[in-house]
């Protein structure tokens, strides 16, 4: 009996001990994220998961909220499409707001962009993203954000609006309990930290990244040294042919006090160098980061009233870049498209004007050689002497594993950007510099807070002062009927040919020689033509007086500004025609050479076929041409076909020459010198190398069709990704069928598109048209997170609901929500 | 896991009744309640995160899965509490 009690007692124990341990398992397969990539008892808990984002397709927005340093009461009207119009008598009290509605439906996105614009990504993401984090700080993003604070905070009313602002953030980050919490922190397991003026600084410098952050400096560097000044020049001209420029051609410019002119030894070292640079960059902004602006004069019009247009071009992302807001004070009445982590409207409209913006494009961001006296990289070189360098020593958090500490050091040019411990390729004593109108101090949103309540050309002329980074193409109409057009920023002030290449550090020669005055910045204030526009084009013709590289871009704005020529009695309806115009001016341009040298005897049936396709297209990149995709298909392989085998000569990184290089050198000399391919024994012609392309793409264009995607639009698969890309593809909306392109006025690629499309008519009262693809809410359980997408690809706009006083009772009113001082 | 466990401790049954009892009230009060919200929200977050997760666009499979995991949890737990209440019983 008492070895059966025995027995029954040890029994008990292990069924508990057995238990106990096949629950501490599902603890930890459940509850950590050690065994499944997301604890999924937690993330699908009923109480705190991810059901809780559940937002109920009839919830209710309208709430109570009290906050602390509010100066009185603020009322915000949501409407049909949860668009927020903000009422308050203080001007800061509306930014508190904002900020709390920012963070209310976007939060998540708003810390996501700050913490990679500071290279923080590893801290919830680990290792895989130290790359990329080293890669922000070593650009000194960072750096950059401290001075852009320094200089925003040293303005009393900047400083005001941003205090405001990220109180309101808090005041919304306060309330959060684990259940409220946005999806993604969910999946990715971390909690949101309070926001500051600092991560609004380090948005405006992502932004500045996006915008003017794209280079060729290595590129060039490298293309020079394998072609040669001549052939270089060829490739990489300043100046297409067929530019229809910003500020219209024959505008006279004044001429510089003094002439540019390149230090004596240039030749040798800068122009001519040996050396090969061993870089390869590993990110880029997108260089398709563009827009499309225009406004045209109350004489055009059939109002009688300036009309103002404008769609910036950004990678197409849930949540949306933009959030919709109205902001009503005593000062002000502002309507448009904000970004959440900024207090104020970026794009939009007040009472008396509208303003929009479009990339400038110009080259800002240059790379110095740096010669260090040792590894401990303290000093270096500089102007026949040591000079010590200061050192910032970056922490990077990295999850589930020891921080990374990152010394950088930082020149008289800015900060050491690649040395050996960055690049392996590197040698000790090379490394190189950056030189970025980023890192300077300025305060930017000044100007944004100015234009929000701007009455005048001479209040806008005065807000955009302040701006001095990303160059943009700043947009400007009244109700009083002016219009304008300036190229706005702080834009180096360089002698020919400075800074195309890596420069040597040595030597203060080669530094930038100041600023070109602001205003003599391209501009254009009422001009006769009867409109402004800009297309991320270069600014300005050959004849304006000052060295100014870039990345630009020719086709959409030849087609703007040709549809504008033509225009009379212009209504809001023939600008948002314009807007979603699909014309293919470069197809229409390149199109009679492959007609004219294609040899039509030596093709097959299928080839046959495709140039049938072409011929017969009508130059519309609508969504079901197989025209485009034909066309497309066959122009790339005539491209590589003449290009690739010179390109390919070497194993350094090169930018391909823009494709309007080949098309302008083909149409004025068949003969072109890089026509043939010199991996050949043979000498190849334009007529072989046109036929031999449409024979390459028939293969392509075979596969395509066979997988049923020669229809334009099932071939661009136009796709909104969630930020996290394909990680989190369920969020993304793709499939997507409408059509653009690439230097199409449309300009939807892939995932890359109109992210803001605007029209606005200055009349009494304003009549407002927007639409952009996505939608107010961030969370990809309420049904406001996509609701604007298909009605942005199909060309359409919603009427915006400008709303003023009298306007509280009106049926486009759907909630309000009321926040009070805390007594 | 908590309520399992408690619920297992005080309620005195056998452990297999504790478990399997804790398991279908758990599994159909969280089934439940995650149809009843999805329901609400049309199904839009559902079907995006079914997708995520199993990979498929069944909003069902992924509240079928809720009421699982909840219900095995707790389940367990109730089990390990009544071993335990067994375990400490006065011999």
């Amino acid at each position: 009996m008492i070895n059966f009690s025995l027995f029954f007692f040890f029994m008990k124990y292990v069924i508990f001990t057995v238990s106990l341990l096949i629950n501490a398992a599902l603890v930890y397969v459940l509850g950590t994220r050690e065994v499944l990539p997301i604890p999924l008892g937690e993330f699908l808990s009923v109480q705190e998961g991810i059901w809780q984002n559940a937002e109920s397709a009839d919830h209710d927005f309208s709430e109570n909220v009290a906050l602390k340093d509010l100066n009185g009461e603020v009322n915000v009207y949501l409407d049909e499409r949860l668009v927020p119009h903000i009422f308050a008598e203080d001007e800061n009290d509306a930014y508190y707001v904002q900020g709390f509605l920012h963070a209310k439906f976007r939060l998540w996105q708003m810390e996501f962009q700050t913490f990679a614009a500071a290279g923080r990504l590893s801290e919830f993401v680990g290792d895989k993203a130290i790359q990329f984090d080293r890669n922000q700080r070593r650009m000194g993003m960072v750096y950059a954000a401290e001075s852009a604070l320094y200089a925003m905070e040293q303005d009393d009313s900047t400083k005001a609006a941003l205090d405001a602002y990220t109180k309101g953030v808090n005041a919304y980050i306060s309330t959060l309990d684990k259940a409220d919490l946005p999806i993604e922190y969910k999946l990715l397991g971390y909690m949101p930290e309070k926001w500051s003026n600092f991560k609004s600084a380090l948005f405006t410098k992502q932004m500045t990244y996006t915008l003017a952050g794209y280079d060729k400096d290595f590129e060039y560097t490298h293309a020079l040294k394998l072609l040669g000044e001549e052939n270089f020049q060829l490739l990489y001209p300043e100046i297409a042919d067929s530019l229809y420029p910003v500020i219209a051609k024959g505008t006279p410019y004044t001429q510089p006090l003094a002439e540019l002119v390149p230090p004596a030894n240039a030749d040798s070292v800068y122009f001519k160098r040996n050396d090969t640079i061993h870089i390869a960059q590993e990110f880029k902004p997108n260089p398709s980061n563009g827009s499309n602006n225009w406004a045209v004069s109350g004489s055009r019009t059939q109002s009688g009233k300036p009309i103002l247009s404008n769609d910036p071009h950004l990678s197409l992302s849930l949540p949306s870049i933009w959030f919709e807001i109205q902001l009503h004070t005593k000062a002000f009445n502002s309507y448009g498209v904000s970004f959440p982590g900024l207090p104020g409207v970026v794009i939009g409209f007040n009472d008396s004007i509208a303003f929009g913006f479009t990339n400038a494009g110009r080259d800002v961001k240059d790379y110095y050689e740096i010669k260090f006296k040792d590894a401990s990289k303290s000093a270096y070189w500089f102007n026949g002497e040591w000079k010590n360098a200061e050192q910032r020593i970056e922490n990077i958090k990295v999850k589930g594993s020891n921080n990374l500490l990152d010394t950088v050091a930082y020149t008289v040019f800015g900060p050491v950007m690649y040395d050996k411990s960055f690049k392996n390729e590197l040698t000790a004593e090379k490394a190189y510099a950056l030189r970025w109108v980023a890192h300077d101090t300025s305060n930017i949103l000044k100007m944004w807070l100015l234009l929000n309540r701007a009455k005048n050309y001479d209040d806008y002329h005065h807000a955009i002062g302040y701006f001095n980074v990303p160059g943009q193409n700043m947009i400007f109409a009244s109700h009083s009927g002016d219009f304008a057009l300036w190229q706005q920023a702080a834009f180096p002030l360089r002698w020919k040919g400075q800074g195309l290449f890596v420069m040597p550090g040595y030597d203060s020669s080669y530094m930038w020689k100041g600023f070109i005055p602001k205003e003599e910045n391209p501009h254009a204030v009422n001009p006769t033509s009867g409109y402004v526009s800009s297309a991320n084009q270069r600014p300005a013709d050959s004849t304006y007086p000052y060295f100014i590289p870039g990345s630009y871009e020719v086709y959409r704005a030849i087609t703007i500004n040709k549809k504008l020529d033509g225009m009379v009695n212009i209504t809001a309806d023939d600008m948002k025609a314009l807007q979603n115009n699909n014309y293919n001016v470069f197809a229409e341009l390149a199109r009679p050479l492959l007609s004219k040298y294609v040899h039509r005897d030596q093709l097959n049936a299928d080839e046959s076929k495709y140039l049938q396709i072409v011929e017969s297209w009508n130059l519309q990149n609508d969504p079901n041409e197989k025209g485009v995709t034909a066309f497309h298909a066959w122009w790339d392989s005539l491209y590589n076909n003449i290009f690739m085998d010179d390109l390919h000569q070497t194993s350094q990184p090169l930018v391909r020459p823009e494709k309007f290089v080949l098309l302008e050198a083909l149409t004025k000399d068949s003969a072109f010198r890089f026509i043939d391919n010199r991996n050949t024994a043979q000498q190849e012609d334009l007529a072989m190398q046109v036929t031999s392309a449409l024979k390459k793409a028939t293969i392509k264009l075979n596969e395509l069709a066979s997988a049923d995607k020669l229809e334009w639009a099932k071939f661009k698969n136009t796709t909104v990704y969630h930020l996290l890309k394909i990680s989190t593809l369920p969020f993304a909306r793709a499939g997507i069928m409408n059509g653009g392109g690439n230097g199409i006025v449309n300009a939807t690629q892939h995932d890359h598109g109109p992210s803001w499309r605007m029209v606005i008519e200055i009349t009494q009262p304003i009549r407002a048209f927007a639409v952009y693809p996505g939608g107010q809410s961030g969370n990809p359980g309420s049904k406001f997170y996509d609701n604007f997408i298909d009605t942005w690809a199909k060309g359409e706009y919603y009427t915006l609901f400008y709303m003023h006083k009298e306007d509280v009772n009106a049926d486009q009113v759907k909630w309000k929500m009321s926040f009070n001082p805390v007594l | 896991m908590i309520v399992g466990l408690l619920v297992g401790y005080f309620i005195p049954q056998k452990r297999f009744f504790s478990l399997l009892a804790v398991f279908l009230g758990v599994s159909f009060f969280w089934g439940l309640f995650a149809f009843y919200i999805s329901n609400a929200n049309d199904h839009i977050l559902a079907s995006r995160v079914a997708e995520l997760v199993i990979k498929k666009n069944y909003p069902i499979l992924l509240m079928l899965t809720t009421a699982l995991i909840g219900g095995i949890s707790a389940g367990m737990a109730a089990f390990t509490g009544r071993s335990l209440a067994i375990l400490l019983k006065k011999q």
